[in-house]
């Protein structure tokens, strides 16, 4: 009972330093649940966005080969086990094998489809959909009814009611089959699951080796019957993880690996994939299975992100549990010493330590009871009014036992920590201040005994550990690595006290030449009361700090977030072509929408490269490319981007070409074709045109026939000056299987003219003929090697390849390469270190070996199917574009792209924290400041009293003390902020890299000035201003106050 | 410099209200002329601290009066009387009143520096305070380097650089040994005669009152001459 009465008077004796220490301790707290609140949303939102990907890499997909009437049971089989995953869509697609297409060109390929669920997936724009024959003479009748995407249809110029003659690629003794088109239809999303495993669906026509048309979809069913033969069916299954938490991950991991397993146990695969033993016959009618998924691995990334979503916030976490802990340390000593007359009483009155030990256990207990339920429910309204979420579930968030399982051990820290700080502090005196020389502190101490160098190195260790894992992409982060940036700010900043103590003894020696005192005090109060003062530094140290580390990763991410949308998107907008018959559209509409003299044009191709596959090999206009293509300065060597681009078309070639006169608009060219005496169709012909920009395009120039044929192409719309470069004309399987052994084609140019004025230089064009095509080109460029901007991983693939000349086959060219440029990574690349940039005109003039010694111009051309552009206001032009464009057009806005980055939720989280670790500072840091402002005004009392005695008046006392605190805030708020810096150059570039995806170009620390230079100026003037407060109640009026003198 | 005369007359003051009332001064008058060297003496309670305050203008008495030469420091504004005790009259405390984290130097050119002394001027008058102390060698020394009756005279040199008319000593020997007090009032009654200075000290040390002028017994706030 005596000592709950001690308690109570106690608790009751010194109200305002006890409600320093409980708010706090409530500040610290409350920070520490929002940031653990925080992490556990962000976790949540990062997984989110990790499976927020397209469905091919979020399903299970099984295909097997099938034979006519196998389909049911199958089906029944693979869809049973599919049904095991909650939650999930199936969709089916049966494809059989491409068939040609008599009279039309040898390479023509028709796709036929069976897909279950076209008309949900699709709109029916013209016709119906495809019935099945009602009995088996019907379906032996060779007629298929089918429906076509109208890309594919007006491609080849088809309507409903027309009909096409396929014909079996393979096997020439088949019947051919006739497909009869009912219905012409549109994909409604081309990012419906179907069309992962019918692309073709989306674009109509595909063009390689073979043109393929199609799908040409039957009715459901029609493959089990005659006409159609063997097909593959591809099931799938998208599994719905929109919505999955981190703690649904694990429930939703074992389903897909026992799905996945089940479904290779249905179709006879080894149930470990490569392990024969663990195959099991299936009795199903079916060949060749395959159960291929992405999805293990998506689920293992989300929660690797997860992890290091945590791992990440837990940086800031700590960072605030320090600072909080210094001040819960700074606020109990200073109540400890504001106690040091009682606590003697009380020894003089036999006290025994345990009994002092339990009054201070029992203080500690009210703090941290009072502080936890109030820590608690600020934290969790805290971050709901940070992240912008609603109220509704505040109760819940309360009574969650994950808040208090973060609350009840911060609280138990904080009972354990001002317990041993009022124990230690009564023990030792007051904390506040020292006196004299040769006083130390712990923290200066440990400072002096290298603790400050034993931090850094090992902040110094885990940070190169932190980036061997984000190198890795490891998910496991061990302890150290994981509070490396709290070790270097620590360390950092108790390194800082060995300096600060040089910068005040500065002061002090430029004060003591002065006349005044304010200074020369501030100064020596400073310089010689560092020690005692060690608590208050440090705060205010880590907060000016963690400030800086805080807005510099704020910084750094928003930079990060251009540079990356800069790489990804190339330019300020970029345009894709859009698929099928939409292509030609495509480039017309952005140079008449933007202005040309923005637009690059641009072509892209995947290649391998000696050792190196997935080569991006990148062919731009260049003499654009300069201020269009958005290129990060630092990866480039060698010059600024300007400059290296700037020899790519410094080193241009062209090659002949019949140059138009300025003005043309239409040329012709007449020419002469020897064919069979079969072939007595119209063949369509193109003239492959070299504009302006030196980019060499198809121009559809009419037909040739047998003898004599007029030719014409229109130049209107092209940029002068125009040259006409080569004319071809495709002919089609018919003629090859018409001709009669031995039998010869001849292409023979009589005459050019434009606009009707003829054209000298016809004779320096070479034409060449065969049963399958008509050619007449002019001279290619010169061979020899094409100038390259290649990335550092390029350069050095080619260079270790030995003293054999690089070179690339884009486009049935062999492209030798001379190294011009190095960046370290090509915007745009597939892979971003493999990359190669060319001139597109100069590619398109590379001649084509054709062995021996002869060269000559390729016949392929290398159109551009992109557009680069860096128009003045990119959102509207892209508004523009998407208003304009063909159906398919892809179109990439820079600034679109770097707005989706920072709404992302790792980002918008951790940018949350990071704000909240600045704000925190600041508070944390004022209360800290304060209460140690008002405990040294009291025990300052005697020393301003003798002041007063000695004529100071009690105001300019007041505002000498201000400017003693004005030095400490000043000078440690300062060096805080070079701490800070220095922190954050060493770590943020990590913070920011950790959200799990990919950083190209690599993250480079931003340091915002301006920002910081505000930051440290607003600290240091709440600082100032609340130990202005502070002073003006605490120093009061010293006349009723001792000097030193007796009481007499 | 010559000190000037102080007159205290019929001072009274009064601590408390009601019960607890403390009549700490009960109508002292006494005199003190340039050079003279007074000792109030009392036992502890009696008042002396409380005199030396309201004439010191630290307090302010609730009758009477206290002349310094021609000025009444009971008249005195507040701004005033730090305006006094800035220059004409000086303290010393019983516990030196030193601090603790300046050096001797720096504690005795605090009063300079309030008075906006440059530095040179300042450091000229210091060095020649702690001359007249005989602390020329422990000019660099902070006060828990120094033995008590060093901190005494780097108190007494900062009591003497302004050149004060008044010199008010609170019980100057009330920490030190009998050998060292002497030393200390050996010191200030030097000074108090080269410096025609009036000098006022308190005490219940009966070495002090053998370098006293006079002496003023203080009785339950009464004086005795």
């Amino acid at each position: 009972m005596r000592t709950r009465r001690l308690l109570q008077r106690r608790l009751g004796a010194h109200p305002v330093a006890l409600a320093s220490v409980a708010v706090s301790v409530a500040a610290s707290m409350a920070v520490v649940t929002g940031l653990q609140l925080l992490t556990e949303a962000v976790a949540d939102a990062g997984v989110q966005s990790v499976l927020d990907v397209p469905t091919r890499e979020r399903s299970v997909a099984v295909s097997a080969a099938l034979d006519p009437g196998a389909l049911s049971p199958v089906d029944d089989a693979v869809r049973e086990e599919m049904a095991s995953l909650p939650g999930g869509t199936v969709t089916r697609v049966a494809s059989a094998p491409t068939r040609g297409m008599p009279g039309r060109s040898s390479t023509d390929r028709a796709l036929l489809a069976d897909v279950d669920g076209v008309r949900a997936a699709t709109d029916l724009l013209d016709g119906r959909w495809p019935r099945r024959p009602s009995d088996a003479a019907a379906e032996g009748s060779g007629r298929v009814e089918v429906s076509l995407p109208s890309t594919a249809a007006e491609r080849l110029g088809l309507e409903v009611g027309d009909a096409l003659v396929v014909s079996d690629i393979v096997d020439d003794a088949a019947p051919e089959v006739t497909l009869v088109l009912t219905g012409i239809f549109r994909p409604r999303s081309p990012d419906d699951a179907l069309w992962v495993d019918l692309p073709l669906a989306l674009q109509g026509v595909t063009e390689s080796d073979f043109t393929t048309y199609g799908p040409f979809v039957t009715a459901p069913g029609a493959f089990d019957g005659p006409l159609v033969g063997a097909s593959t069916v591809t099931w799938r299954l998208a599994a719905d993880v929109g919505g999955t938490t981190r703690d649904r991950l694990p429930g939703l991991e074992r389903a897909v690996d026992r799905t996945v397993r089940e479904l290779r146990r249905t179709v006879g695969l080894p149930l470990e994939a490569g392990d024969p033993e663990t195959e099991e016959p299936s009795g199903l009618p079916l060949r060749s299975p395959r159960v291929v998924s992405d999805l293990p691995a998506l689920l293992d990334s989300a929660r690797g992100v997860a992890d290091r979503t945590r791992v990440t916030l837990l940086t800031p976490t700590v960072l605030v549990v320090l600072l909080g802990l210094v001040a819960l340390v700074g606020a109990s000593g200073l109540l400890a010493s504001l106690r040091t007359g009682d606590v003697r009483l009380l020894r003089l009155r036999g006290a025994s330590s345990s009994r002092l030990g339990a009054l201070a256990l029992g203080e500690a207990i009210v703090i941290a009871g009072a502080a936890a339920p109030a820590s608690a429910l600020a934290g969790a309204v805290g971050i709901r009014a940070l992240t912008g979420q609603g109220w509704g579930s505040l109760v819940d968030d309360v009574r969650d036992p994950a808040l208090w399982a973060a609350v009840l051990p911060l609280a138990a820290v904080v009972v354990a920590v001002t317990t041993a700080t009022s124990t230690w502090a009564g023990r030792e005196g007051a904390v506040v201040e020292s006196s004299g020389r040769g006083t130390r502190s712990g923290l200066l101490a440990a400072a002096a005994a290298g603790l400050d160098l034993v931090l850094v190195g090992l902040g110094v260790v885990g940070v190169i550990q932190l980036r061997r894992y984000d190198a890795a992409g490891s998910t496991t982060v061990d302890p150290l690595t994981a509070a490396a940036p709290a070790l270097v700010v620590a360390g950092l900043v108790v390194l800082a006290l060995r300096l600060l103590p040089v910068l005040a003894r500065l002061v002090a020696r430029s004060g003591d030449r002065r006349a005044g005192l304010s200074l020369a005090w501030g100064g020596w109060q400073f310089a010689r009361r560092t020690a005692g003062q060690t608590g208050t530094i440090v705060l205010v140290l880590l907060a000016a700090s963690m400030g800086s580390v805080a807005l510099s990763q704020v910084a750094t991410a928003e930079q990060a977030f251009e540079d990356q949308s800069a790489f990804e998107a190339g330019a300020a907008l970029r345009v894709g072509q859009a698929g099928g018959v939409n292509a030609s559209g495509t480039g017309g509409t952005v140079t008449e929408t933007l202005d040309a003299d923005v637009v690059m044009p641009a072509t892209r191709r995947e290649v391998g490269l000696g050792d190196l596959d997935d080569v991006t090999v990148l062919a731009v206009d260049s003499a654009r490319a300069g201020e269009v293509m958005d290129v990060r300065p630092d990866t480039v060597s060698d010059g600024s981007w300007p400059a290296v681009v700037g020899r790519l078309t410094a080193s241009r070639d062209l090659g002949g070409g019949l140059v138009l006169p300025p003005g043309t608009r239409q040329f012709q060219v007449t020419v002469r074709a020897a064919l069979p005496p079969d072939a007595v169709e119209d063949y369509p012909a193109v003239a492959h045109v070299r504009d302006g920009r030196g980019v060499v395009r198809t121009v559809p120039a009419g037909s040739v026939t047998r003898g004599v044929s007029r030719l014409a192409g229109d130049v209107a719309d092209l940029e002068s000056p125009v040259a006409l470069v080569g004319v071809a004309a495709a002919l089609p399987e018919d003629v090859r299987r018409a001709a009669q052994p031995g039998e010869r084609t001849a292409f023979d140019v009589r005459r050019v003219t434009a606009d009707g004025e003829p054209l000298a230089g016809v004779d320096a064009f070479s034409d060449e003929s065969t049963l399958s095509a008509l050619w007449w080109t002019a001279d290619p460029a010169p061979p020899g090697p094409v100038a390259a901007v290649v990335t550092r991983e390029v350069a050095e693939a080619i260079g270790s390849a030995g003293s054999a000349a690089p070179s690339l086959s884009v486009g049935s060219r062999d492209v030798p390469l001379e190294v011009v440029g190095v960046l370290d990574v090509l915007p745009t690349a597939a892979v971003p270190t493999r990359g190669v940039l060319v001139d597109l005109p100069q590619l398109a003039a590379v001649p084509t070996r054709t062995g021996g010694d002869g060269v000559q111009r390729s016949r392929v051309v290398v159109e551009p199917d992109e557009w680069w552009a860096h128009p003045g206001d990119p959102a509207e032009a892209a508004a523009d574009l998407e208003a304009a464009a063909p159906f398919g057009t892809t179109i990439l806005e820079r600034s679109a792209l770097a707005a989706e980055r920072r709404a992302d939720p790792v980002n918008r989280g951790m940018r949350v924290a990071m704000l909240l670790v600045a704000a925190a500072s600041v508070l944390i840091a004022t209360l800290g400041f304060a209460a140690s402002t008002a405990g040294l005004g009291r025990v300052r009392r005697h020393e301003n009293a003798v002041l007063f005695a000695l004529g100071m008046p009690p105001r300019r006392i007041r505002a000498v003390m201000v400017v003693e605190r004005g030095v400490v805030v000043a000078l440690t708020v300062l060096t805080g902020l070079v701490v800070g810096v220095v922190a954050a150059i060493v770590v943020v570039a990590f913070l920011v890299g950790s959200d799990g995806h990919a950083q190209v170009p690599v993250v480079r620390p931003v340091v915002p000035t301006a920002l910081l230079a505000g930051y440290t100026a607003t600290v240091a003037a709440i600082l100032v201003a609340a130990g202005v407060a502070v002073l003006g109640r605490s120093v009061g009026d010293p006349t009723n106050r001792s000097h030193g003198g007796g009481q007499s | 410099m010559n000190g000037d005369r102080l007159v205290v007359h019929d001072v009274h003051r009064t601590f408390g209200t009601g019960e607890t009332v403390v009549r700490a001064l009960r109508g002292v008058s006494f005199e003190a002329g340039p050079g003279e060297l007074v000792a109030v003496r009392g036992r502890s309670g009696s008042g002396k601290t409380s005199l030396l305050n309201v004439i010191g203008g630290l307090d302010r008495c609730d009758e009477g009066s206290v002349l310094l030469g021609e000025r009444d420091v009971t008249a005195m504004s507040d701004a005033e009387l730090l305006a006094l005790r800035r220059g004409p009259v000086s303290y010393v405390f019983q516990s030196f009143g030193l601090v603790p984290v300046l050096t001797a130097r720096e504690n005795v050119g605090v009063p300079l520096r309030l008075r906006g002394y440059a530095a040179q001027e300042r450091e000229r008058r210091v060095a020649r305070a702690l001359a007249d102390v005989g602390l020329e060698q422990h000019t660099g020394h902070r006060p828990d380097e120094l033995s008590g009756g060093q901190q005494q005279r780097v108190a007494l040199a900062r009591a003497l650089v302004a050149d004060p008319q008044l010199l008010l000593a609170d019980e100057p020997t009330g920490q030190l040994d009998s050998d060292t007090g002497r030393v200390v009032m050996t010191l200030i009654a030097r000074l108090a005669k080269e410096r025609t200075m009036t000098t006022v000290v308190t005490t219940h040390d009966p070495t002090v009152l053998s370098f006293a002028d006079r002496v003023v017994e203080i009785v339950d706030g009464v004086a005795r001459t």
